[in-house]
């Protein structure tokens, strides 16, 4: 088989993945395939868009953001290190991007069992591990070719052809490091979510790596406004240490590259032994690149056909059966379900998230005391968040489509069991906020209890928004989503959160606008809330369908 | 009371009839199989009467309960064992059983009891706390059934139960199927195993092309296909019109086979 040949059975292999994970993705899709297989088709194509748009999205921005910012910063007398370390900024970022936003989905691809059938075909082993490699590559051909081809182009326009060849050559040694790296840690971490070994260690491995994943998932997300504040702290931090540090910075990943292509355009500024060593850098880590290259397929082949072993023998328990009520029931299993999901962590890190974003921001918008308009933003902002958490608990659901279809489980329990959950970080933000007003000197006291009579919208926006997504998804019927190939329905969540809680905060804001008084407008916020809990108590669940 | 009650049933996917103007009961205490070729409706008609699929006409009942009006109470009657195992493969069969009780609302000290029970004649002990991703095929095969068993339903519907098992766990399923029904249980299953619907089964009604096309004891079946003495394989090929058919395509493979 050659490579063309490789490549077209890789795309059919590669379909068939991004179908068994659909079909993974919410148990109602298994039973309802063949009841309109066109309207599973288009989902499926308009899910892979999305994701193609947003990773197109981030790539981009990043690039132009470090070109713009190696080629025009005007604070800079060393424009050579301007660009070495723009250009090492953006190959960091992009091998982030390409590890992060591929990470839950290349463990679903060592569970779909698409890439067991070219086993039996009559392929060498070199053969099927360039197939391995190849689907692998079509799966992420996005990203990949994404990340191939705007910088290059970008450097190509402003610094000319050498500059447009060393970028490309770094490029394409990021991607096959982070792609090595991508297939190890998903293996890692495919283990340890897969791991029976019920111990509190092993647990706290699971959230804590998922956590961190999810963390640096959004860090990207929010990076790029940062990114030439970020190149200069690195260049004065440099410049610090002396001029031989900019030659040992030479020698490491991804600064090789950018040093070598930095000695392009500024030759005559760039000392020799600086020179000398990128190009040691770069001949080194592109050795390193091309290794991983060569490695992948043979890890691949080893861990989608040959499996990974996540068996941990122990000592028989009691077999026994613990029952709980069913609301708890169903939560203790989504708790358990949690700590086992990289994209279902997303919900542990929303308090979290939201200060960090959030506290910065509150103090840009304002000078002095903080002014109830800075605190009725910041809570839309969490309502926002309240919506999209509400969605990583609707992941928890994707497997398990045979036991909901034998089980007594109406929607609304369903839906019931997901808004306590969601409200729970929802609370934390609230309380979160809570302290960030306060650390901001807020220009009234009644402005702290703004976010404790919001708590009760978790409760609002976990009904509306999973209404919503039964709604649109499932016609009414409870159904699982997963944003990482479902993008779409993290837009319309956030959506609904934000259109659904800005209700009471308006009534605030309209009551400070006509009396002037916290007491009052407090007061207003509390009582649109109250009408909304108790809409969203009796009203919603007729909307919902068994 | 009629266990299942289906009444001129119809689903269509696009342009295919997947389930044809169907109507058959299962009686109390019957086991009763549904046999047809792949394809041939008999996963979708069960689907509906799950309430797992709403049907374009036509209405199927479990002890008087309309699926389509509600599956909830549908649910609480059936113990229901899918073709496909879509389990939750990050938990545990002791983390699923006891998600599935607390469903169910069944007495902790009660339910105990019988799954030891179940998980010893299963010989399910050692699997009880491996992830249910790291199970086999049979294996999977049990945990679904035990999840069909724990609330003692008074109607099991079985969609394929013996495609992976091994040959112990068959003997405990069809084994588990009779003391169910010596109970006082129902049984609906689908299967393609002609022993065990011969074997197994008081009734059997066979579907081909969405249509019902003969129903009744294994006798009944017989004077329906003038095939004396014959036994279930026979007279499903008669009955479904696929005697030629086969001879046919056993004659092409031969000459390719030879080739």
């Amino acid at each position: 088989m050659n490579r063309s040949e490789s490549w077209r059975a890789a795309g059919v292999v590669a379909q068939e993945v991004r179908f068994q994970s659909f079909l993974e993705a919410n148990p109602a899709n298994l039973a309802r395939v063949k009841e309109n297989p066109e309207k599973i088709s288009k989902a499926l194509k308009s899910q892979s868009r999305m994701s193609i748009f947003f990773s197109s999205m981030i790539l981009i921005m990043l690039a132009v953001l470090a070109l713009v910012a190696s080629a025009f910063d005007p604070d800079f007398a060393n424009p050579e290190a301007t660009l070495a370390v723009g250009f090492a900024v953006y190959l960091t970022l992009s091998f982030v991007v390409i590890f992060f936003l591929n990470l839950t989905t290349t463990s679903g691809l060592f569970t779909s069992g698409a890439m067991s059938l070219p086993s039996i075909l009559p392929l060498t082993r070199v053969e099927l591990e360039q197939l391995n490699f190849m689907t692998f590559v079509r799966i992420f051909i996005a990203p990949v070719l994404l990340s191939l081809i705007i910088f290059p182009v970008g450097c190509l326009l402003i610094f000319g052809p050498i500059v447009a060849m060393i970028a490309l050559v770094a490029c394409a040694s990021t991607v096959s490091v982070a792609i090595g790296a991508l297939i190890k840690v998903s293996k890692w971490f495919h283990k340890k979510t897969h791991q029976t070994d019920e111990s509190r260690a092993s647990a706290f491995i699971r959230v804590a790596a998922s956590l961190g994943i999810v963390i640096g998932m959004i860090s990207i997300y929010s990076i790029g406004s940062y990114l030439p504040d970020l190149i200069r702290f690195i260049i004065s931090l440099s410049s610090t240490a002396g001029e031989g540090f900019f030659t040992i910075l030479a020698l490491i990943f991804p600064f090789s590259f950018g040093f070598l292509a930095a000695s392009i355009p500024y030759s005559t500024v760039v000392p020799l032994e600086t020179f000398l060593a990128s190009i040691a850098g770069t001949a080194f880590y592109a050795g390193i690149a091309l290794l991983s290259f060569k490695r992948s397929g043979e890890s691949l082949r080893a861990i989608t056909l040959g499996g990974i072993s996540t068996s941990s023998p122990g000592l028989l328990k009691e077999v026994e059966v613990e029952t709980r009520t069913p609301l708890m029931g169903m939560i203790r299993k989504d708790l358990q379900l949690a700590t086992r999901n990289i994209g279902s962590a997303f919900i542990f890190a929303v308090p979290i998230f939201l200060v960090v974003m959030l506290y910065p921001m509150i103090q840009y918008w304002g000078e002095g005391p903080m002014r109830s308009i800075t605190a009725l933003t910041a809570l839309e902002y969490a309502n926002l968040f309240g919506g999209i958490s509400l969605v990583s608990v609707l992941m928890f659901d994707t497997q398990g489509a045979s036991i909901h279809e034998g089980l007594p489980v109406s929607s609304k329990l369903i839906l019931r069991s997901k808004t306590v959950i969601m409200m729970v970080p929802y609370a934390f933000s609230m309380i979160a906020l809570d302290v960030v007003f306060l650390l901001n000197a807020p220009i009234s006291a009644w402005i702290l209890l703004m976010p404790i009579i919001q708590i009760p919208c978790g409760y609002v926006l976990g009904m509306t928004v999973g209404a919503a997504v039964f709604k649109i998804r499932g016609g009414g019927r409870a159904v699982a989503v997963n944003v990482t190939n479902d993008q779409a329905i993290g837009i319309v969540a956030g959506a609904v959160a934000a259109g659904v809680g800005i209700v009471p905060l308006v009534g605030y804001g309209l009551a400070m606008m006509a009396t002037g008084s916290h007491i009052i407008s407090i007061t207003v916020q509390g009582l649109a809330l109250l009408l909304m809990v108790l809409l969203a108590r009796f009203q919603i669940p007729n909307l919902l369908k068994d | 009371m009629t266990a299942v009650s289906i009444e001129n049933l119809v689903k269509s996917f696009g342009n295919l009839v997947a389930v044809n103007d169907v109507s058959l009961e299962v009686r109390e205490g019957e086991i009763y199989a549904l046999l047809g070729p792949n394809g041939a409706g008999k996963t979708t008609t069960i689907k509906m009467l799950m309430g797992l699929l709403d049907p374009d006409s036509g209405s199927a009942k479990v002890f008087g309960v309309d699926s389509t009006e509600n599956p909830v109470e549908v649910k609480n009657l059936v113990g229901y064992v899918p073709e496909e195992q879509q389990l939750y493969d990050s938990l545990t069969p002791r983390e699923l059983f006891n998600f599935i009780a607390s469903i169910r609302k069944l007495p902790q000290e009660m339910i105990t009891k019988r799954m030891k029970e179940f998980v010893k004649a299963l010989d399910f002990e050692q699997y009880y706390d491996n992830m249910i991703v790291t199970l086999s095929l049979g294996n999977k095969q049990k945990t679904m059934l035990i999840a069909a068993l724990l609330h003692r339903p008074k109607l099991l519907i079985l969609d394929e139960p013996f495609s992976s098992l091994d040959v112990r766990s068959a003997k405990i399923m069809k084994d588990i199927v009779k003391i169910h029904t010596e109970n006082g249980g129902s049984v609906l299953m689908s299967t393609h195993v002609m022993e065990v619907a011969e074997g197994l089964c008081d009734r059997v009604g066979i579907i081909d092309e969405g249509k019902l096309i003969a129903e009744g004891t294994l006798d009944e079946l017989r004077s329906k296909s003038d095939r004396v003495g014959a036994n279930l394989e026979s007279i499903f090929l008669k009955l479904t019109e696929q005697e030629e058919e086969v001879a046919e395509g056993v004659s092409v493979l031969r000459e390719a086979l030879a080739d």
